[in-house]
């Protein structure tokens, strides 16, 4: 194996364990995910409940499970979210220049100059808590990485010879941006999404955990290390699991980045 | 000087951008203010006065003038949850927030640079890649996660510290600083972590200069180039992440306030956001907004004393 | 053994192979050259043949992942077996360099007052008074003007013809025996380039220094040196006075680089070029590295490298058909 491409194959083995435990989890847990049991509450980790079980008698390996759906599909949706729209504001930013340009990088870099969170708790507090705000934040949020990335590939590109041509020939311009341009500054993009998967990941928790994202009864592992703050003299493991599981995709996902941009680097 | 000023110009336009945004964003949210603070059993008579006397009725270019007159006044408005002046609640709360940014600035800029000037020194050597690996999982972990972490550990099973509350510095100082201290610990863990690896490249880069290798022909043993040649250039993109921890500080100082119940401006914020108190929630992102302008503004005027070749004004 | 060729550095089979992760590339694949005191020698070849390479190894300062062989014998001490730190000493005090492109060589954020300066801390016990003073006046030797001013600017705020006086100035500081000059004119336009070299001649005469100057231009090495080494391909593939080398070149690859010399009536016509490309150091060729690009190549050059041919007493070439072109 390429020395070089171990940040890659570390992305990959984390984020394939954790997606594979995602799909089990649609057709399989240990415990129906929202089953109370009185007698059950603060079990440690056993043979019946792997990871223990929380104040509900809940099984914790089983929500564990459920609550990587959420973590995938918030990172997923909003990950397209901003690529769509980050990707679009970039290429006519970067492509057509000038005094749109010049509003739009302004606008973009006061944004990047703010806490994500805050951005994104400003946008719940205005429209409300729940999961497609969650997302909806999480994705506007996302934009201005995607536009400022997606603009310099297109200021650079903008100059080259084949644009030229294209433009000698008369292709239109949306044809030039997108079916031209686009595939050669793809890279830094995926890389981008990339990394912006992992912190929608680490924004849903975050907004979970201050109640203010997923609520219940969606499971989110946000939200249950809120409910393991609450209990942790009574069962501090439950505070383990959800913890370890956002670090180890969030892990995975910068890897990942890190990964294909090795690649590109040294090609 | 010229310069200074244009920048000053360029900060006081972004804070009126920023104030713009906020008025009209809270201008589109359905419901009155004046419903919120009163519910919704609340009777006609009782909705009309209040509204009157919040001036919820008058046109919308005076609602705007006054929000814009109060913003150089410094009345942001009067929130409704407390009925106090927007800014007498923030600015009560500013002190815990600021002592735990600088705190975490701290941890960061002390930790996070040697220990990337280390990594950077061994470059690809074992002890240069496990800081690089653990920099990683360091950036990976959740700030409230660590936070809860930190709280069980020291608080529960060391009972080294009482977990929640805060000591004003005026009471009790080490107290203030042990009520503090693992909560800057979480907020700067995971910029520790960026930092590091921005350190890293930024000196491998430098290190890659024409001017390293005339500093080793001059005799200069590897230490007293990387000290007094690479480092200071190697400042120089660290200087421009100092902005982004900035922010990241700001970010994690709201969530890990919530963690460790401090009464700083990050659980004010979360508070006003549960309860709806949207004058207040209005008034923060403003002056959060302001502060970060200011930071940046602070960033670039360490720019120009730093690095000799932008004193002119632009950019290398 | 007369006065004038004495010799004060003398490389033997010196070999330079990088690590990668690609694999080990040789850079320098064994040569022997001699500085005799006070000589100024000229070591010409296409960039990428190893030739600042070669002037690396020779202050101790090739990167980590580099390992040189042979031996560079300095007044008596084997370099190469040395020490990084053990060098140190001889580095910037005994032997100093001066690199291509100042701008990039000298540190943007540092005073260029202080960068001359910094070389006579790591070697003299002089007090900042006083080394302050030495400054100036090596500042004025090398013909900058009004020092005090100069000493207190910042590399980008000078000119290059003033920069690279300025690399000169961190060079000579110490009264070093060799001073190796890498490419010291290549960045600046053709009058500044002219005074340089002139510069380079009177260190030369009046401090008893030798020098090594690297350039791919023989155009400019006949100016100043006396005595040349062609490189070629990691290779010494010529070496000689330099009016024989010009007035006799012996390898086809000598003739190329002398053709290729712009010549001020060639206004309007076109540069000679060598054809094809300096073979890649990772390329591994039998015979001759030169042989694919050489008008004169037979069969023989694609299987076999020939040592050094002495066409006359001090000339030798690293051809079959030396001498006989």
């Amino acid at each position: 194996m390429n020395k070089r491409r171990i940040n890659l194959w570390i992305g990959i083995v984390l984020i394939s364990i954790l997606l594979l435990m995602m799909i089990v989890s649609l057709f399989y847990t240990p415990f129906p995910v929202t089953e109370i049991n009185r007698l059950e509450r603060f079990e440690p980790p056993s043979m019946r409940h792997l990871l223990g079980t929380d104040n509900f008698g809940r099984d914790v390996l089983s929500r564990i499970m459920k609550g990587s759906q959420t973590a995938f599909f918030v990172g997923l949706v909003a990950v397209s979210i901003g690529s769509v729209f980050g990707v679009l504001i970039g290429a006519i930013s970067g492509y057509f220049g000038g005094i749109v340009d010049e509003i739009i990088m302004r606008i973009v870099d006061a944004m990047m100059a703010f806490p994500s969170i805050l951005l994104a708790l400003m946008f719940v507090s205005v429209f409300g808590v729940g999961l497609r705000n969650t997302i909806i934040a999480i994705g506007i949020m996302s934009i201005p990485s995607f536009a400022r990335i997606t603009r310099s590939g297109f200021v650079q590109h903008k100059e080259l010879d084949y644009v030229k041509n294209a433009k000698i020939k008369g292709v239109s311009n949306l044809r030039i941006m997108f079916r031209h341009i686009l595939p050669n500054v793809l890279s830094p993009i995926v890389v981008a999404a990339s990394m912006g998967f992992a912190n929608a990941v680490l924004a849903e928790a975050a907004l979970s955990y201050l109640g203010l994202g997923i609520q219940p009864p969606n499971p989110s592992w946000g939200r249950m290390l809120s409910e393991s703050q609450v209990f942790i003299t009574v069962s501090p493991w439950y505070a383990i699991a959800p913890g370890v599981l956002i670090t180890l995709l969030v892990l995975g996902f910068n890897f990942l980045g890190d990964g294909i941009r090795d690649i590109r680097e040294n090609r | 000087m010229f310069v200074y000023l244009k920048k000053l110009f360029a900060m006081i336009l972004t804070v009126l951008l920023v104030s713009l945004i906020t008025f009209v964003t809270f201008e589109i949210i359905p419901g009155s203010p004046a419903l919120s603070r009163l519910g919704v059993d609340a009777e006609e008579s009782q909705y009309e006065a209040l509204s009157a006397e919040l001036g919820l009725n008058d046109p919308l270019e005076i609602r705007l003038s006054r929000w814009l007159k109060g913003l150089f006044t410094g009345d942001l408005g009067i929130s409704m949850r407390y009925s106090v002046p927007v800014s007498e609640l923030i600015l009560d709360r500013l002190p815990v927030t600021i002592s735990l940014a600088v705190m975490a600035l701290a941890l960061i800029v002390l930790i996070g640079i040697p220990l990337g000037i280390v990594s950077a020194k061994y470059g690809e050597r074992l002890p240069g890649i496990l800081i690089t690996l653990i920099s990683q999982i360091g950036m990976a972990i959740p700030s409230f996660w660590s936070g809860i972490i930190l709280i069980y550990i020291f608080g529960i099973v060391l009972r080294w510290v009482s977990p929640g509350g805060f000591v004003p510095w005026s009471e009790d100082a080490y107290g203030a600083f042990k009520s503090l201290i693992l909560p800057a610990i979480a907020i700067a863990l995971p910029s520790i972590a960026s930092i590091i690896r921005y350190t890293r490249n930024s000196i491998m880069d430098q290190m890659k200069s024409d001017y390293v290798q005339l500093a080793l022909s001059k005799g200069l043993n590897l230490n007293s180039v990387l000290l007094r040649h690479v480092l200071k250039n190697a400042l120089i993109p660290i200087i421009t992440v100092l902005g982004m921890i900035a922010a990241n500080i700001l970010g994690g100082a709201i969530v890990i306030e919530q963690v460790f119940t401090l009464p700083g401006v990050g659980r004010l914020l979360i508070n006003a956001i549960t309860t709806r108190d949207l004058p207040l929630v209005q008034g923060m992102v403003l002056y959060i907004a302001f502060i970060i302008v200011v930071i940046n503004f602070f960033i670039d005027v360490i720019y120009t004393v730093i690095d000799p070749r932008i004193r002119l004004g632009q950019r290398v | 053994m007369n006065c004038e060729s004495e010799s004060l550095l003398e490389i033997k089979d010196l070999k330079i192979a990088f690590k990668t992760p690609e694999g080990i590339f040789h850079a320098v694949k064994g040569i022997s050259l001699e500085v005799g005191k006070r000589e100024i020698v000229g070591i010409v070849g296409e960039s990428g043949c190893g030739k600042t390479v070669t002037a690396l190894s020779i202050m101790h300062i090739l990167p980590d992942n580099s390992v040189a062989t042979g031996s560079i014998d300095f007044s008596g001490i084997d370099l190469l077996s040395l020490k990084e730190n053990e060098t140190r000493e001889t580095r910037g005090r005994d032997i100093s360099m001066i690199f291509q492109d100042s701008l990039s060589s000298l540190n943007p954020l540092m005073k260029v007052g202080r960068q001359i300066e910094e070389n006579l801390m790591m070697h003299t016990s002089l007090d900042s008074r006083n080394r302050f003073l030495e400054v100036l006046d090596i500042m004025h030797k090398v013909g900058l003007p009004d020092p005090e001013q100069t000493y207190k600017k910042y590399p980008h705020e000078l000119s290059g013809g003033m920069r690279q006086r300025i690399a000169i100035a961190i060079a000579i500081v110490c009264n070093p025996d060799l001073i190796i000059a890498d490419e010291p004119t290549t960045a600046l336009d053709v009058t500044v380039q002219a005074q340089i070299l002139e510069l380079l001649r009177k260190i030369n005469r009046e401090s008893n220094s030798s020098i090594i100057f690297i350039s791919h231009n023989l155009g400019v090495v006949r100016e100043i040196c006396s005595i040349v080494y062609v490189m070629y391909a990691g290779h010494i593939v010529e070496k000689g006075p330099v009016n024989k080398l010009f007035t006799d070149p012996a390898h086809p690859y000598t003739m190329g680089l002398i053709k290729a010399i712009p010549k001020r009536d060639s206004k309007g016509k076109e540069l000679f070029d060598i054809r094809g490309r300096v073979p890649s150091i990772a390329d591994s060729i039998p015979g001759c590295p030169f042989e694919p690009r050489c008008d004169y190549a037979v069969e023989r050059c694609k299987k076999e490298f020939p040592g050094f041919k002495k066409i006359a007493n001090d000339h030798e070439a690293r051809c079959f058909l030396a001498g006989d072109i």
